[in-house]
């Protein structure tokens, strides 16, 4: 062991003679504790949202979208031929209106797409009526409570800027409500409405042929291979990722992350303020000794590293204490759920815990970089000690 | 010639006043002296043997190690000459408390980068009597025991010249005698140089140039 840190060692635990620095010490350490703890477990708590929501919206509108290509069918067979694409779906969409009971009206997105395939691609969490030959619409649970509509009950549709009858009117046409989908994300549940294909080319006729497709990937991590490919195959389509369809909201969680990092690195601030303190207490209260090492020869930068090891001795205690019971309580409530939520609320029914290792980095990074400013000041200041006022003092 | 102070001049402020604890003052220390410098208290002994030690600077004047000149070295080398040629005994022991006997004793050593010749420091600890003591802590200690232990300290790196202040100033007659016979010991066992200050002519006399320090000069007395 070298010698600095065995002196710092035998400071910081050596019992007699340890008095008030040993208590302070400890202050440090749980100071440093909480905040270690603190900082991850909120961290994960908003990853843990954080890839629920996502996986909410890459559920309802896939991975990948491509529009604006000009032969739907060869993109359709071109993405079908890649293997790390699940799944593909066309639709056709247009601003539609929706009118229910009592002739409440609302305006909403209507994606006509092939139904059958609809539970099969995206996860909507629907309830579906069993079986119905009447033209269908699923809407969202959101939509039906604003228009008053239960399942089965019928709700006329029309696309205003396709203009149909001789009159210039919209074509009108009546569906039954055959499912209702509950995503509890965003604004989902009240933006779009899913029609079959038949209904679609009744109601949009200023233009045939999709307008989009979606696409699924079997690894989310595959998709800028993906995007790469289709791009290089077709220049010309515009193809967009589920982020970049949801631009603000990712900005936002992302300024949510650093916004939380830095409010709990307060925490760590406050703890090394008492490391600050602690160190420097040290320093009087062993001001003896360390006077008898400079007698014996012990340079002014041995002293310092003195401090520092003990400094970082404290801290690492600290810091690795809190991430320790930080990942246990998160890998806890994982497998046993401990804090409920409301479901109905927060569309999960406990609270979603996520730890990724660039969290860990990012946190022991904040942590240890406070700990090592706050020990190069209070090494800086305990060698301002002069050798002879040290070892005279007691004379 | 170990250790040579050539027209070191001392003094300290008080206020606007400047107060000279001595001036022009020379010393030669050669190897196997035994050397004490008695004076009153307030003389300035301390601040003499502090010099000597490098543990203060001299306002002019040279002190010279080894032929080296110490006033001219850095804070880092200071430390240097410190811990290969000197050993400091004081009036109070100065053990760190959260070592024991033993472990004080091999901190010189490990201070030079060694891992401490455990051996030595056990074969010098009872020399001093203190074979029974190796694992004990200094609150567990006499206070004789204590310092014999700081003298053993002092001696580890086996040091050109021990300085000692006052080392017998805080024991009573039985231990102070019994140090006082010890450093005499050491001179002749192993012709250690020692420089030892005190205000008591009885142990003032065991050195074989014996000084006073006195209004600022310090005078050889036979």
């Amino acid at each position: 062991m070298n010698f600095p840190l065995k002196i710092a060692k035998r400071f910081m635990l050596g019992g007699k003679g340890s008095g008030p620095s040993r208590l302070t010490g400890w202050i440090s350490i749980i100071g440093l504790t909480v905040g270690s703890m603190a900082m991850i477990i909120s961290i994960s708590i908003l990853n843990g949202f954080e890839s629920r929501v996502i996986n909410k919206i890459i559920g309802f509108e896939g991975d990948i979208r491509v529009t604006n290509a000009s032969d739907w069918k060869e993109l359709e067979s071109f993405t079908l031929s890649l293997k790390n694409v699940k799944n593909t779906i066309s639709f056709q969409e247009r601003k539609g209106l929706l009118i229910g009971r009592n002739d409440a009206q609302r305006m909403i997105q209507l994606k006509s797409l092939n139904i059958d395939k609809i539970s099969e691609f995206y996860d909507l969490n629907i309830k579906e009526l069993k079986s119905s030959n009447l033209p269908q619409v699923f809407l969202g649970e959101m939509t039906a409570r604003r228009l008053n509509l239960n399942m089965g009950d019928a709700v006329r549709l029309l696309s205003p800027i396709d203009n149909g009858s001789a009159w210039g009117l919209p074509i009108q046409v009546q569906c039954i409500v055959s499912g209702i989908f509950n995503i509890q994300v965003l604004d989902l549940d009240d933006k779009v409405a899913f029609i079959p294909k038949n209904i679609g080319k009744r109601l949009f006729l200023r233009k045939d042929g999709p307008d989009g497709l979606d696409i699924r990937l079997h690894e989310s991590s595959d998709i800028q291979m993906v995007v790469n490919k289709i791009k290089s195959n077709f220049p010309q389509a515009t193809i967009k990722k589920w982020s970049d369809l949801h631009k603000e909201l990712f900005s936002a969680m992302r300024f949510e992350r650093i916004g939380a990092l830095f409010v709990l690195s307060l925490i760590i601030v406050v703890a090394c303020f008492n490391l600050i303190t602690t160190l420097i207490l040290v320093a009087a209260q062993k001001i003896r000794q360390i006077g008898i090492l400079q007698v014996m020869g012990c340079s002014k930068k041995s002293i310092k590293s003195i401090i520092m090891n003990q400094g970082i001795m404290i801290g690492s205690i600290g810091i690795f204490t809190g991430l320790f019971i930080g990942v246990l309580f998160i890998k806890i409530q994982n497998y046993f759920g401990l804090i409920p939520l409301p479901e109905d609320i927060y569309f999960i029914s406990f609270l979603p815990m996520d730890l990724y290792f660039y969290d860990i980095f990012t946190i022991l990074s904040i942590s240890f970089g406070m700990v090592i400013l706050s020990v190069i000041i209070a090494a800086k200041r305990a060698t301002m000690i002069s050798t002879l006022e040290a070892v005279y003092l007691e004379k | 010639m170990i250790l040579e102070a050539k027209n070191i001049s001392k003094s300290f402020k008080n206020g606007k006043k400047n107060l000279s604890v001595f001036k022009d003052l020379s010393l030669v220390i050669n190897s196997g002296d035994l050397i004490t410098i008695m004076g009153p208290s307030g003389a300035g002994k301390s601040t003499l043997l502090n010099i000597l030690g490098t543990l203060d600077k001299p306002d002019s004047g040279k002190l010279l190690i080894h032929g080296k000149d110490t006033t001219l070295l850095s804070s880092n080398e200071i430390s240097k000459v410190r811990n290969k040629y000197l050993g400091f005994v004081f009036q109070f022991h100065h053990l760190l408390p959260e070592f024991t006997a033993i472990e004080n004793v091999l901190i010189p050593n490990q201070i030079k980068g060694q891992t401490g010749d455990l051996p030595k420091g056990r074969d010098l600890l009872a020399y001093m009597g203190l074979e029974k003591r190796f694992d004990h802590f200094p609150s567990q200690l006499s206070g004789g025991e204590r310092l014999r232990v700081a003298v053993v300290r002092a001696l580890m790196n086996d040091p050109k010249i021990i300085m000692a202040d006052e080392p017998t100033g805080n024991l009573d007659k039985f231990n102070a005698d019994k140090l006082i016979k010890l450093f005499e010991k050491i001179n002749n066992d192993f012709n250690q140089s020692i420089v030892l200050t005190t205000h008591n002519p009885d142990v003032a006399s065991i050195g074989n140039k014996k000084y006073n320090l006195d209004k600022s000069l310090l005078s050889l007395i036979d």
